[in-house]
C-alpha cells in the first residue's frame, strides 16, 4: 500500500516538474536581457533534475527497473547549485536592467539639458582648470565667434578684448582668470568681435569645490547680450548730460539777465529814494514857512483878521501840518531803507516802553472811545534800541486805535519767548482781508476805506517792518475780517549787529 | 542507512539557503515566495531521506516523496505566477 502511495506521489512529482520544465522553456526571464537565456538554461536543468529523479523513482517503486537509481545521486547533487546560479544570475540580470534604465534616463536628461542649453539665449561655456574651453553652446559660439582649434578644442579669438565697465582689474572673459575659478555676478563688459562691439553681462562660478585652496578650479560661464540695454543707458546718460549742460547754460544766461535787471532796479531805486529825499527836503522848508506864517497870521501879530480869514488860515495851517508830517515820514522811510537807521543798543525794559507809548496815545484813544489795555508778565528786558522800539510800538498802537471803532479795545502784550521778545498789539477792529494782509507792509499800501476815512500816510507799517529788520527782528500780522487784527513784533533779546 | 551523497546534498542545500533566501528585493512577490517554498520542500525531502534511514522508514519515505511532489506543484505555481507578473511588468 505504502509503495503505491509513493508511486502516486512520484507520478505527481514527475508531471508537476515536467509541466514546470515546459513553463521554464516557454518563459522569457528578464525581458530583452542578455542573461535571459542563461537563466532559462539553469532553471530548466534544475527542473530537469527532478523530472529525472521522479521518473527514476516511478520506475523503481513501481518495480519496473532500478537501473536509473544509481545515477540519481550524481544528478540530484546538481540541483541546488543550479538553482543558486539561476537565482544569482537573475539578481545580476536585474542589476543590469537597473543600470541600463539609469543610463537611458541619464541620456534622456543629457539630451534635454543639451537641447535647453543649445536653444538658450544665454551664452554658456565651461572653462577647464587648464584654461581651455571644454564646452560652449550655440549662442556662445555665435556671439564670441569661437573657432574649433586643433584636436577639436574650442579657441577664443586672438583679438577678443573684454574690458569690464565696472572694475578695470577684472577681465570677465579672460581664460586665465576663468581657469582659476573666478566668481562674477553680471559683470558688464564690452566685446569687440568681427568689428562689432557687443555689451555682455557676464556671470561665472568656480566648477569644482573639492580642489585644494588656491588651486585652479575652472569655471562655468554664462553671459547675456545686453547691447541694447547698454546703448539705451548710454543714450539716457548722454541726454542727461546734454540737458544738464543746456540747463546750466540757460540758468547762467538768466542769472546774467537778472543781475543786469537787478543792477538797473538798484539804480532806479536809488534814484527814486534820492528823488523822494530831495523833493521831501525841498518841500519841508517852504511847508514850514507856510505853516509858520499861517500860524503867525492866526495869532493876530501882523494885524487883525476877521472870522472868515481866521477859518481859512486855520485850514492852510492844518493842511501844511499834514503835508509836513507826510514829508517827515517819507524822509524817515528813506533813511531806514537806505540803512541810515543807526541802532544804539542799551538795556531796555520793554514793559516800560509800552507803558510810555500807551500814555502818549491815551488822549487819542479816549477821544475815539477806545480802551487800551497792557498785559505784561512783569519786567521784560532786552538789549536793543529803545528809540526805534518805541517808534515801532507807537506806530502799531496808534494804527490799532485809529482802526478800532468806538467802544472797542486794544490789548498790548509783552512776552518772553526763549531768546526772543514779543510785543503783540491786538485790536477789535474790522480786520484785514486775507488778500490785503501781504501787501499791508508795502509803502503807501492801505486797504480800502482806511486812508480816506482814518487819515494816515500809508507809510507807518512799512517803517515798522524796516525798523524791525534793523533791530534783527520781524513783524507779522494775523487778522480775521470782522473780528480784529493782531500785529506781533519779535526782536532778539540781545541785538547783534550784522 | 546513512548515505554520504544524501548528506552532501543536504549540506549544500543548507549552505546555499541564505544566499537564495536573500537574493530577492522588497517587495517580495508571490512567485518568489512560491519558488522559495518549492526549494524548502526539496530541502525537507533531503532531510526525510536521511531520517528514513534511522526512524520510521515508511513514514519518512512517504514524506520524502510527498515533499518532491509538493516541490513540483509549488514550482509550477511559482512559474505561473511569474508568467502573470512578467506580463504586467511587475517583476
Amino acid at each position: 500500500m505504502a509503495g503505491w502511495v509513493v508511486v502516486a506521489l512520484d507520478v505527481i512529482a514527475f508531471f508537476a516538474f515536467s509541466i514546470a520544465l515546459v513553463l521554464v522553456l516557454r518563459e522569457r526571464f528578464e525581458n530583452s536581457n542578455p542573461y535571459s537565456g542563461v537563466i532559462k538554461l539553469l532553471f530548466a536543468l534544475a527542473v530537469l533534475v527532478y523530472v529525472f529523479v521522479a521518473f527514476s523513482n516511478i520506475l523503481e517503486h513501481a518495480g519496473i527497473t532500478a537501473v536509473l537509481d544509481e545515477y540519481e545521486d550524481y544528478v540530484e547533487i546538481l540541483f541546488v547549485p543550479l538553482i543558486a546560479y539561476a537565482v544569482y544570475t537573475m539578481h545580476t540580470a536585474r542589476l543590469y536592467n537597473d543600470a541600463r534604465r539609469a543610463a537611458e534616463l541619464l541620456n534622456a536628461e543629457h539630451g534635454l539639458l543639451t537641447a535647453i542649453i543649445d536653444t538658450s539665449p544665454t551664452g554658456i561655456m565651461l572653462v577647464t582648470s587648464a584654461g581651455t574651453l571644454a564646452f560652449a553652446n550655440d549662442m556662445a559660439r555665435e556671439t564670441l565667434r569661437l573657432q574649433s582649434g586643433p584636436g577639436e578644442s574650442l579657441q577664443m579669438p586672438d583679438d577678443l578684448t573684454c574690458l569690464s565697465t565696472q572694475d578695470s582689474s577684472v577681465r570677465p572673459l579672460s581664460l586665465e582668470g576663468l581657469a582659476r575659478g573666478v566668481t562674477l555676478f553680471g559683470s558688464t563688459c564690452i566685446v569687440e568681435t568681427g568689428g562689432k562691439k557687443v555689451a555682455l553681462s557676464v556671470s561665472s562660478s568656480p566648477l569644482g569645490t573639492d580642489a585644494a585652496p588656491g588651486a585652479p578650479q575652472g569655471s562655468v560661464v554664462a553671459f547675456v547680450d545686453v547691447t541694447e540695454r547698454e546703448e539705451a543707458r548710454q543714450g539716457l546718460l548722454d541726454a542727461q548730460a546734454r540737458y544738464s549742460l543746456d540747463l546750466e547754460r540757460t540758468v547762467d544766461e538768466r542769472t546774467v539777465e537778472l543781475l543786469a535787471v537787478n543792477r538797473e532796479l538798484g539804480t532806479v531805486n536809488r534814484a527814486k529814494r534820492e528823488f523822494v529825499a530831495n523833493v521831501s527836503h525841498e518841500l519841508k522848508t517852504p511847508l514850514s514857512a507856510v505853516r509858520g506864517f499861517a500860524e503867525l497870521l492866526l495869532s493876530g501879530a501882523p494885524g487883525p483878521i476877521n472870522a472868515e480869514q481866521a477859518k481859512q488860515l486855520q485850514i492852510v495851517a492844518d493842511s501844511s501840518q499834514e503835508l509836513l508830517a507826510l514829508v517827515e515820514r517819507l524822509l524817515e522811510l528813506e533813511r531806514v531803507e537806505s540803512g541810515h537807521a543807526v541802532v544804539t543798543p542799551s538795556h531796555v525794559e520793554l514793559d516800560q516802553v509800552v507803558e510810555g507809548v500807551v500814555d502818549l496815545i491815551e488822549p487819542l484813544a479816549r477821544e475815539r472811545g477806545v480802551k487800551v489795555v497792557v498785559e505784561s508778565v512783569g519786567s521784560v528786558v532786552a538789549e536793543t534800541d529803545a528809540g526805534l522800539l518805541g517808534q515801532i510800538v507807537r506806530n502799531l498802537v496808534s494804527n490799532a486805535v485809529k482802526f478800532t471803532p468806538s467802544n472797542g479795545s486794544v490789548t498790548v502784550k509783552v512776552l518772553e519767548v526763549g531768546e526772543y521778545r514779543r510785543i503783540s498789539v491786538a485790536d477789535t477792529g474790522v480786520g484785514i482781508a486775507t488778500a490785503d494782509q501781504e501787501r499791508i507792509f508795502e509803502p503807501f499800501a492801505q486797504v480800502a476805506d482806511s486812508a480816506a476815512t482814518r487819515g494816515g500816510t500809508g507809510l507807518g507799517l512799512a517803517i515798522c517792518r524796516e525798523l524791525a529788520h534793523a533791530l534783527g527782528g520781524s513783524v507779522w500780522l494775523k487778522s480775521v475780517p470782522g473780528e480784529g487784527s493782531t500785529f506781533t513784533l519779535e526782536i532778539p533779546a540781545r541785538f547783534s549787529a550784522g | 542507512m546513512l548515505q554520504s551523497s544524501e548528506v552532501v546534498d543536504l549540506v549544500i542545500a543548507l549552505v546555499l539557503l541564505p544566499i537564495i533566501a536573500s537574493s530577492g528585493r522588497a517587495p517580495i512577490r508571490l512567485h518568489k515566495r512560491l519558488l522559495f517554498a518549492s526549494y524548502l520542500a526539496v530541502v525537507c525531502a533531503y532531510i526525510f531521506t536521511i531520517a528514513e534511514g534511522f526512524f520510521w522508514p515508511v513514514v519518512f519515505n512517504i514524506l520524502e516523496h510527498a515533499s518532491y511532489a509538493g516541490a513540483g506543484i509549488l514550482a509550477v505555481a511559482a512559474l505561473l505566477s511569474y508568467r502573470r507578473h512578467s506580463g504586467s511588468g511587475l517583476i
